[in-house]
């Protein structure tokens, strides 16, 4: 089984020994719990800086842009979600007999560091399919049932770096009586997979995240948090935690659950991108995101939730660039407004000769101006979201870059502040 | 001081057997080795490849259409970003056509009079819009591509009516010769006349004729990429190259297809232009030596080889027909992927063109690639007739 090292070294980022297996070493804030960290992932020996947040991929590929155009973001970004959902059919009828052994290979990822999950965070579930027995995945014949042994074969091909095992996928809005039932057959199905390890020697090097589901029910949560905790597993995913839920309420849902948690594990959380919610999170001690935030914009409306599959007022999808203020990095001169982020679509845009960000050093806002990005979404040419995406992903890096700065200097506090006192 | 010609051409070898040759054109934004093929970029961006990506795989030329940049973002903007360049950010050359040929095949009131075209504009006003060879060159200037073409009074091959094309050839000069005047920027672009006629070679030979005696650095043939049989297409491209002056380069306007740019090399030909390999790559069609794989067809799914073994794209480098074949109807990434490959495909296949005649074995290539379309030796006899006529025999 994979082994986790942690080193309680206040500020020192140094794990004192390498392990040829997954090993993380966090490094924890005298001053509370926001931490920076890195994760060292076993299977590359790629390490990852923490807090820092996934690229999202649909089908092994970001949504708007070639991998290869990733290269134009500084730092490099290394580290790419892939979930079941988008890459099941792909999987099925094609990788699965790829001659050579490894699917990195074959979607193109090798030296990226990869990690897996059941669902995709950027769509909503609308209801709940799976039933008491099985586990149910969309696919071009319908809902297939799939099975741990299954996933387990699959996750092996796949060979990431971190992997979550089946879990219950459930809505974000559920009967509480289906939240219990989905945190109970969720441990269940963690047991299996940690029992299936064993016939799966090539995963020993790969990362275990186990998932915590509950909903907004804190009992639920508390109990997931607890149970899987009490298991052999390298590190946590908080699952459909739902930037819908009032400030108060997820804040109580996040303290709830990290309480329950090793401090030495990493810990993930999903469709949590916003700017401030990301502080908050931070604040609580998480330490991976994903990066649903710059395709998508997450809805806090309870209704539209429901009434649509994906999130609304996606970003790059729906034109917007990202220009949220960074405090001590880059500032963003809005000449218009102090907007998080700018439709592209607005006619305003139709001569505006500045970058889409002035003072943001991406390849976008250097070569480009927000009269062309505007220009080509209005004759509907696919090079705005190329150029849209490769700017919000450096956007949304630069941020992560600023919150590991500020807590490494000790000033995370600070920086919390001046953000929301400049969006007040 | 005298100022550089925006546009300097040199031929580097002939083919001893066919019309065939290599050369250099240097305009003001750089070089292109010739014969080309230019991708077209119809809204000033190339179907969501990035120019950075363009320029390392060594692209020089690409087209952009002057009826939709005069459209959106229109002159005012163009002309405030400091030209097409910077606006898109490409550094290399640039060729913009009239707009003519969109109004008369795009929109359903063009009316054509000595004037110009009067066509009903597409957006919300629906105005009356007059595009007069002045406005053409007007907008082009404002652009600011290396090469520009005439407003020419293009007719489609198929129209019968002789009286209506001899028209056509005289209007198409008299309003060369207006274009010429209302050029703002000769000596940093290049206004190309086009050559009409439909399909009579003594209305071809007038324009042609009538064009040479004009100061330009280069000619167009237009009128031919469509409608009209094969065997009518190389006949009157063959003429007009025999008429077309030698020192200066010849441009066959829509024409893209691999094994007519091969034939049309032969004939002469320096420069092609067409939107087939970028709208193919959308369709989730590849292109390869022996023809289009269409990436959606089930067959492709278990198919482990890249589109072509032999091609140097990243496409190819990294993916399988396999993974495209899955993902092409479902991510817009799959179209860039594709449209790479596509363009890497038309370039390789020009800079073997052009290899192979600078070594002397432009008949071997020629030879080499109709066996690779047409592998049972069953070539179409316009192909045939075609070589021949420049001393090319396919066995």
């Amino acid at each position: 089984m994979t082994h986790v090292k942690w080193s309680k070294h206040i500020n020192s980022e140094v794990c004192d020994a390498v392990f040829p297996l997954s090993c993380c070493v966090i490094t924890i804030s005298p001053l509370g719990k926001p931490r920076i960290g890195t994760l060292t992932l076993g299977r590359s020996l790629q390490s990852l800086n923490t807090p820092c947040f996934l690229v999202y991929t649909s089908h092994g590929a970001p949504p708007y842009t070639t991998l290869d155009n990733l290269r134009t973001i500084n730092p490099k970004l290394t580290a790419v979600q892939l979930c079941l959902a988008t890459l099941f059919d792909i999987l099925i009828t094609s990788a699965s007999n790829y001659p050579i052994s490894s699917f990195r290979k074959f979607f193109g990822l090798e030296g990226f560091l990869l990690f897996f999950t059941l669902s995709d965070p950027m769509l909503v579930l609308p209801e709940h399919f799976n039933t008491k027995k099985h586990i149910k995945i969309n696919s071009v014949n319908g809902r297939t049932k799939i099975s741990s042994r299954v996933y387990m074969k699959l996750v092996e091909e796949l060979n990431p770096d971190v992997f979550c095992p089946l879990i219950d996928n459930i809505p974000l809005h559920c009967p509480k009586y289906k939240d219990k039932e989905a945190v109970n057959r969720t441990l269940m199905l963690l047991d299996d997979c940690i029992l299936a390890m064993k016939d799966h020697p090539d995963l020993q090097s790969s990362a275990l995240f186990g998932v915590i589901q509950g909903n907004s029910s804190i009992e639920g949560r508390r109990r997931s948090a607890y149970e899987t905790s009490k298991r052999d597993v390298d590190g946590f995913l908080l699952e459909n935690f739902g930037s819908h839920l009032k400030r108060d309420v997820f804040r109580t849902l996040l303290s709830t659950v990290v309480h329950e948690l090793s401090a030495e594990k990493p810990r993930m959380i999903s469709t949590f991108g916003i700017p401030e919610l990301v502080l908050d999170a931070v604040e609580f001690g998480i330490d991976i995101f994903d990066g649903t935030y710059v395709p998508c914009r997450l809805v806090i409306l309870f209704l539209q939730l429901l009434l649509n599959l994906r999130y609304p007022l996606l970003m790059a999808e729906d034109g917007n660039a990202l220009t949220f203020y960074i405090p001590g990095h880059s500032v963003c001169r809005m000449t218009i407004s102090k907007a998080k982020h700018i439709s592209l679509w607005d006619d305003i845009f139709l001569d505006d000769v500045n970058p889409l960000c002035p003072g943001c050093s991406c390849m976008a806002c250097t070569d480009y101006s927000r009269s062309y990005v505007h220009h080509l979404l209005s004759t509907h040419e696919m090079l705005a979201k190329v150029l849209l995406t490769l700017h919000n992903l450096q956007l949304y890096e630069n941020f992560f870059c600023a919150i590991r700065s500020s807590i490494k200097a000790e000033r995370f506090s600070t920086f919390k502040e001046t953000f929301e006192k400049f969006y007040l | 001081m005298t100022t550089k010609s925006p546009l300097v051409f040199s031929i580097l070898t002939e083919c001893g057997t066919s019309k065939a040759r290599v050369s250099r054109m240097i305009l003001p934004h750089g070089p292109v080795d010739l014969p080309v093929f230019m991708p077209v970029g119809t809204q000033g961006t190339l179907k969501g490849m990035l120019p950075e990506q363009l320029e390392e795989l060594g692209l020089q030329i690409m087209l952009a259409n002057t009826y939709h940049l005069g459209t959106k973002p229109g002159t005012e903007i163009l002309q405030k970003a400091g030209g097409l360049h910077k606006f898109m950010n490409w550094n290399g050359c640039l060729l913009t056509d009239s707009g003519g040929f969109q109004m008369v095949s795009l929109l359903k009131l063009a009316e054509i009079t000595e004037d110009g075209v009067r066509f009903q504009s597409l957006n919300d006003q629906k105005a009356e819009v007059m595009l007069t060879p002045e406005h053409s060159i007007e907008i082009q200037n404002a652009i600011g591509a290396d090469i520009i073409m005439q407003l020419d009074d293009v007719v489609k091959t198929t129209n019968p009516d002789k009286e209506r094309i001899e028209e056509s050839v005289y209007r198409t000069t008299r309003w060369l010769d207006r274009c010429l005047k209302a050029h703002q920027n000769p000596d940093t672009q290049n206004i190309f006349p086009i050559v009409q006629g439909t399909l009579y070679e003594d209305l071809r030979e007038k324009s042609a004729k009538d064009h040479i005696e004009r100061d330009v650095r280069g000619f167009a043939i237009g009128g031919l990429s469509g409608g009209e049989s094969k065997d009518d297409f190389w006949k009157m491209v063959h003429l007009s190259t025999n008429i077309l002056p030698k020192n200066k380069p010849r441009y066959l306007m829509g024409v893209g297809f691999a094994e007519d740019l091969v034939v049309c090399c032969a004939l002469g030909v320096d420069m092609f232009d067409c939107v087939f390999p970028t709208r193919t790559a959308r369709f989730g069609c590849a292109l390869t030596r022996k023809g289009q794989l269409n990436l959606k067809k089930e067959q492709f799914k278990k198919d482990f080889r890249p589109i072509d073994e032999n091609c140097p794209c990243n496409t190819c480098k990294n993916y399988t027909r396999a993974y495209l074949s899955g993902i092409v109807t479902v991510l817009p990434v799959a179209c860039h992927l594709l449209t790479e490959h596509n363009i890497v495909f038309q370039m390789n296949l020009m800079k073997d063109i052009r290899q192979s005649i600078t070594k002397g074995k432009f008949p071997d290539f020629v030879r080499d690639f109709m066996l690779q379309v047409y592998p049972t030796k069953n070539y179409p006899s316009w192909i045939i007739d075609s070589l021949s006529a420049v001393n090319i025999k396919l066995k």
